[in-house]
């Protein structure tokens, strides 16, 4: 009897139970891959060039208002890094070896759905592309998304053209003593020469050479070179000098045209020993309104020195504006597009993103472990 | 014949008297049909610093002119894995003296660039200035160790044969940069 009733104690017990355990139970996890949505104007896309193995380079997708980590995007050895002007895909242009370090090279143009950032196709171009520590404009897209167009230099310089409708190479550009893509139109684009002159190339709708014409040099470069890495804001190019020169050049003509270079130094700043340098050393707002040169004190040939300020100028005015000091000192700089700007500071040593508002230059916060971040890029 | 030109004559000879490099300079030429070729004979990243630097170019023998030390140091003679080591005045990279190779030897295995940079540095023993090429060991990963970014002269890339940021591997069997070296090639 007593066994009959522990049975039923213990049936009745468990259909009691089972519906609290059921309820206890988390559901099975479903597991997916995120997608992005259309990207904000504070995304920043750092550029990581692993030090110690470049064969694969990285792209850090950053949400610097939520100061979260989106994504990662890979390339080849020492990769070009190029958004679509639809910001439907993202490219990797990249140089591989068949056995990673040695072997058989390759280069291709690695394209990647810019919402999954999965892999899609890729398009090998001639393995002549130039190799450099990351800089900006070594490749870049015409701004109908039609044409990649890719430095070479072997160390004789042309330009790749890649057909990115049809996913094919068309052919090479010779651009003799001139390199880097700046582009300024659908079928436009200008590379800088050895003497301090603007090479500027029109294409034709197969992406073949349509003309070709140099303009005068607009500063000498034996006596106070220019970067190379312009901030290019529409069709307008704004250069900084070892010395401290401003230039800005039209490039929406055949022929580029630049206006009188201006000092972004007083006499006390050069007194001081204040002068541009770092990587991406210069930034312009979206409207071209304004300049933001990154500052350090250093004597002759300090030009790759790390920043310590953020100088603002009205290029209108030609005139300082503001000083931005910065907390931690900085490689690279750019200013995001958007109606809230703000001012994105890469530190290389350090591993990190550092952000500012603007116009006030208050500190927004840090983002760190970004590798060895070189450029940063935006929507 | 002015004194740039006086500077490249001397030091077009004493280049020119390591056969290797001028049989490479001939391949070079015939890498360079359909393109242009950027001057890459060594000696001009020093005319062209100089120039670059506003400063006149030394005739042979000529002491070295104020303002002109940038591209003529003194240096460390003893410690060629420092940074300041007398030969490194124009050095960029990791030093492959720190890697497994020498001052102007490269790490088993790895294949020493035949073309380079130049500066030219002042030994602090004898006080005599040597013409330094700067060659890079090509062919394994970056050896990540003893990084000297010494920029004097240095200039942008749209002046390639004075960029240092480049991949100097350019006639190495592969591009892949392992690390730099510094070798005299010459006195002034």
């Amino acid at each position: 009897m007593q066994s009959r009733i522990a049975i039923v104690a213990a049936t009745l017990l468990a259909l009691a139970v089972a519906p609290y355990s059921a309820r206890a139970q988390l559901a099975p996890d479903q597991m997916t891959s995120y997608k992005l949505g259309a990207p904000s104007p504070h995304w920043a896309y750092i550029f990581d060039s692993p030090i110690s193995v470049p064969q694969v380079s990285k792209v850090y997708i950053l949400d610097t208002d939520a100061r979260k980590m989106l994504g990662q995007l890979n390339g080849g050895y020492i990769a070009s890094f190029v958004m679509s002007p639809d910001a439907s895909e993202l490219y990797m242009v990249g140089t591989f070896y068949s056995r990673t370090w040695h072997g058989t090279r390759t280069d291709a143009v690695e394209i990647f759905d810019a919402h999954t950032l999965g892999f899609k196709s890729e398009v090998k171009i001639p393995p002549k592309r130039l190799l450099i520590v990351p800089k900006d404009n070594s490749a870049a897209v015409t701004r109908d998304g039609r044409f990649m167009l890719v430095e070479n230099l072997t160390p004789a310089t042309s330009v790749s053209v890649v057909d990115l409708k049809a996913r094919k190479f068309v052919g090479e550009i010779e651009t003799p003593g001139c390199v880097q893509v700046l582009v300024s139109g659908a079928r436009k684009f200008s590379s800088m020469c050895a003497d301090g002159s603007i090479l500027t190339v029109n294409l034709d709708d197969a992406g073949k050479l349509k003309s070709r014409k140099q303009s005068k040099p607009f500063f000498n470069p034996s006596k106070d070179p220019v970067f190379d890495q312009p901030a290019l804001v529409g069709t307008t190019a704004y250069f900084d000098s070892y010395h401290g020169m401003i230039y800005q050049v039209d490039l929406s003509g055949d022929e580029a045209r630049a206006e009188p270079g201006w000092s972004a130094l007083s006499e006390d700043d050069r007194k001081a020993n204040w002068r541009p340098g770092g990587w991406q050393s210069i930034s312009a707002s979206a409207d071209g309104g304004s300049v933001y040169l990154l500052m350090h004190q250093g004597g002759e040939w300090t030009h790759k020195q790390t920043g310590k300020e953020v100088w603002v100028f009205d290029t209108a005015k030609k005139a300082r504006i503001a000083r931005i000091p910065l907390k931690t000192e900085a490689y690279s700089i750019r200013t995001s597009s958007g109606p809230k700007p703000i001012l994105e500071c890469l530190a290389l040593i350090q591993s990190q993103l550092e952000t500012y508002s603007l116009p006030d230059g208050k500190y927004q916060g840090v983002y760190t472990n970004l590798g060895a971040p070189f450029l940063i890029y935006g929507p | 014949m002015d004194k740039i030109d006086q500077l490249f004559e001397h030091l077009t000879r004493a280049i020119a008297q390591r056969s290797s490099r001028r049989s490479f300079l001939a391949r070079l030429g015939k890498l360079a049909v359909g393109g242009m070729i950027i001057p890459l004979l060594p000696v001009d990243r020093v005319t062209a610093s100089a120039r670059a630097q506003g400063l006149p170019a030394l005739p042979p023998g000529a002491p070295v002119p104020a303002g002109m030390e940038a591209m003529v140091k003194h240096g460390n003679p003893d410690d060629d894995s420092a940074c300041d080591y007398w030969k490194y005045c124009a050095i960029d990279g990791y030093l492959c003296s720190c890697c497994g190779g020498g001052s102007h030897d490269c790490p088993p295995g790895a294949s020493p660039s035949p073309t380079s940079w130049v500066g030219t540095c002042r030994h602090p023993g004898d006080g005599k200035d040597y013409i330094v090429s700067y060659r890079d060991c090509c062919g394994k990963t970056p050896c990540g160790r003893c990084l000297c970014a010494n920029t004097e002269g240095e200039m942008p890339l749209y002046r390639p044969q004075l960029d240092s940021d480049l991949i100097w591997c350019f006639g190495a069997p592969t591009m892949v940069y392992h690390c730099s070296t510094a070798e005299i090639v010459g006195i002034k």
